[in-house]
């Protein structure tokens, strides 16, 4: 695993250079998002154009992508965001990133922009650029069908952009295999700003672990304990789907872009509805949970739609934010996103978005064509297709937040933002550490760095206080704690990412699942690498550290930016179970205040001098 | 006593369709359980409680509308009980 290698790329001179990675990278970031991070932070200045050809792009597969684990497939995908203009950096799961591994590199490194479209070929410590001007146009679909044929090798597994990434829309997604999305914010227009349509990559190199059979064994003993878990057996049966019932009981999941309770209507969009076109589940590399579904509508007006997902996010966004009521539709427009590499999370908030706009009268038929009513299915999907193509009023949500600018001054309030990035379907007033992991993301409105998936388990007081080595309130409404909470997590998920492991596979949906002790023995058994508890911690802040000071880089790096939107805090929830619940400003600064002391940050979130030296984050040289 | 339940994700696909209206002996969540082991067999038992006998954290159960995670929590006549998987998550990792 320590054998494989980084390659700089640049796609304007077509130089490539590869080199070993230096063991103070591994020891000090491990690899994947932590080592992104070193490197974005070694390369990016403040005012580098997210489009422009010095905007790196990297991709790093973890430690211990590619061996068999805790769901070990995931690599992130990190760079300067064209879509909120901060910090972009994607975990994805898959396929691609273990083949990246099996061909001898953990790490790429993108810079430069080519001058026609090209992809990377990548087979055993080999790295070529291939034309792809034949490919450019295609769907993610149709790209990895085209270069597996081309090049004669069925066994490529390929990350490739779409037409939403070829055509800028900001929030364009790399997509490899059916649906397994680096998603969120825009790495795919990243690559289509670069004309780099896809990286396809075979290996067959030996992944050379440290201790073979004492890994095996410890490997047997974990994955007989993951298959024994009741929740592995719902995600089996049901994938993430199953969130929409528990999030529906718990009230925190609204409609019509985040203002209204569906109540009774709800139910149309919950798993089992789901289920009804289920074909059965399908996993990552070598993953034992197999949470995603495999749909084929088989009637209906939708009736020929096949492909895998939708997950809990994008019903939220199609089905919920919508009030678009039918499940063949939100498995239809979400494999519509998936085929053209858009992401679904920002394309269903912006149709939200642009249905309350619509509702308000800021935007009107003459701007759309046509009507766009809540619940609008027809209307929805054509405008999804218009994002995607750029036409008509898509072509100013393609911008993402920045599309503001092109409209009345009016419609900034009804678009829900946490530093500059559109949040994601959860309904942010009522689970205090949910809305607080979305604010203190160092990617904008996301929660999936931080969320204590735990939260809302209703786990004891005295439980909770072991766990998180402090006061924890059980009721996920209070804020006793919750800053520690996401705290804790933070750097658990840290180390998630830069191992390469899966986050439904470590304590996330349960506090019964693998952590920090079992986190550092697996890496020993594997790399040979001696990463103590305290270490792996040490690691962890170092990661979160830098992110943090990128931020400050890109000048939204303090607290008046760790905020939740303004409508959180003024307006409670209409209705449901969690009816008359906001935030309240004095509570949320002493979230604020003890999560920087957690991180050893100033009162204004930024890293002390004395933390960055303690830590000894520092950039390094770049070869390429 | 009669309540009703709606049971939603894994522990629907292991009784089947409900009858919605219920006519149990008891008036605590515990008892619900019990009867449900009985009327499904052993395996909605061991689904919806831990190895100390409680409710499982892993199941949340809404009495009316209102979240209880203790067996000994009171029903009464009329109750409408929801129990479904509680997994916390967000969206897939993205």
């Amino acid at each position: 695993m320590l054998t494989r290698k980084i390659a700089f790329i640049d796609l304007t001179t077509r130089k490539i250079t590869k080199q070993e990675i230096p063991r103070e990278w591994r020891e000090k970031y491990i690899g994947a998002r932590g080592i992104n991070m070193l490197l974005l932070y070694s390369m990016v200045k403040a005012d580098t154009d997210p489009l422009g050809p010095d905007n790196p792009l990297i991709f790093g597969a973890g430690l211990a992508t590619g061996v068999p684990g805790f769901g070990n497939s995931r690599f992130n995908i990190t760079a300067r965001s064209p879509d909120t203009g901060n910090l972009g950096d994607s975990n994805c799961g898959g396929h691609f990133g273990p083949e990246l591994v099996y061909a001898g590199f953990h790490h790429l490194v993108i810079t430069g922009k080519s001058d026609k479209p090209v992809y990377l070929l990548i087979t055993d410590d080999n790295i070529q650029i291939k034309d792809a001007s034949k490919i450019w146009g295609k769907n993610t679909w149709e790209t990895q069908v085209a270069i597996r044929q081309e090049t004669g090798d069925p066994d490529l597994r390929i990350a490739a952009i779409g037409p939403a990434g070829e055509n800028l829309c900001r929030a364009a997604n790399v997509m490899t295999d059916v649906k397994d999305a680096a998603g969120r914010f825009g790495m795919g227009a990243v690559m289509g700003s670069k004309k780099l349509k896809a990286i396809a990559a075979h290996g067959s190199k030996d992944l050379a672990l440290a201790h073979p059979q004492a890994f095996l064994d410890y490997f047997k003993e974990q994955g007989d304990a993951l298959l024994a878990r009741k929740w592995t057996k719902a995600m089996k049966r049901f994938g993430t789907p199953l969130l929409v019932a528990p999030a529906d009981t718990g009230g925190w999941l609204l409609s019509h872009n985040d203002t209204v309770s569906l109540g009774e209507d709800m139910k149309k969009l919950y798993a089992e509805k789901f289920d009804e076109h289920s074909l059965g589940m399908a996993s990552c590399s070598a993953c034992l949970v197999h949470c995603r579904a495999r749909y084929h509508i088989k009637e209906g007006k939708f009736a020929g739609a096949r492909g895998q997902g939708p997950e809990y996010g994008a019903i939220g966004e199609f089905g919920v934010n919508t009030a678009v009521l039918d499940p063949a539709a939100v498995i239809y427009v979400s494999q519509l996103c998936n085929e053209a590499g858009m992401d679904v999370m920002e394309a269903g908030f912006m149709m939200g978005f642009a249905m309350e706009l619509y509702e308000k009268g800021i935007i009107t038929k003459a701007d759309l064509g046509r009507s766009l009513d809540w619940g609008d299915t027809d209307g929805m999907i054509a405008l999804v297709e218009d994002l995607i193509a750029r036409r008509g009023f898509g072509d100013v949500l393609a911008d993402g937040p920045s599309c503001l600018k092109r409209l009345p001054p009016e419609a900034a309030k009804y678009m829900t933002l946490i530093r500059n990035g559109p949040i994601a379907a959860v309904g942010g007033r009522v689970v205090k550490s949910f809305v607080f992991s979305q604010a203190v993301s160092t990617i904008g409105g996301h929660p999936h760095r931080s969320r204590p998936g735990t939260d809302v388990l209703r786990l004891p007081a005295d439980f909770l206080e072991k766990f998180y080595g402090g006061p924890v309130s059980p009721d996920y409404k209070d804020y006793l704690g919750k800053a520690r909470m996401v705290w804790w997590h933070e750097l658990l998920y840290a180390i998630c990412d830069a191992g390469g492991f899966c986050r439904f596979q470590t304590a996330f949906n349960t506090p019964n699942a693998p952590a920090w002790d079992e986190f550092s023995k697996y890496i020993y058994l594997t790399s040979g690498m001696d990463m103590p508890v305290a270490k792996l911690k040490e690691v962890a802040e170092r990661m979160w550290t830098t992110e943090r000071l990128l931020l400050d880089r890109f000048g939204v790096g303090t607290r008046e930016y760790d905020m939740a939107p303004e409508q959180w805090y003024d307006v409670p929830v209409p209705a449901g179970s969690a009816a008359g619940e906001k935030l309240d400003r004095d509570k949320w600064r002493e979230m604020q205040d003890e999560y920087y002391q957690l991180h050893s940050w100033d009162k204004n979130g930024v890293p002390t001098p004395q933390t960055v030296e303690r830590l000894q984050i520092k950039p390094v040289s770049i070869g390429g | 006593m009669k309540v009703r339940l709606k049971a939603y994700g894994l522990l629907k696909s292991l009784t089947g369709e409900l009858p919605g209206a219920l006519d149990i002996s008891g008036n605590t969540l515990g008892d619900l359980v019990s009867f449900l082991g009985r009327k499904y067999g052993q395996k909605v038992k061991d689904e919806l409680l831990d190895e100390k006998g409680e409710l499982d954290f892993s199941y949340a159960f809404f009495v009316s509308g209102e979240r209880r995670s203790n067996k000994n929590a009171e029903l009464k006549e009329g109750d409408e009980i929801v129990i479904t998987n509680m997994l916390g998550g967000g969206e897939s990792p993205g």
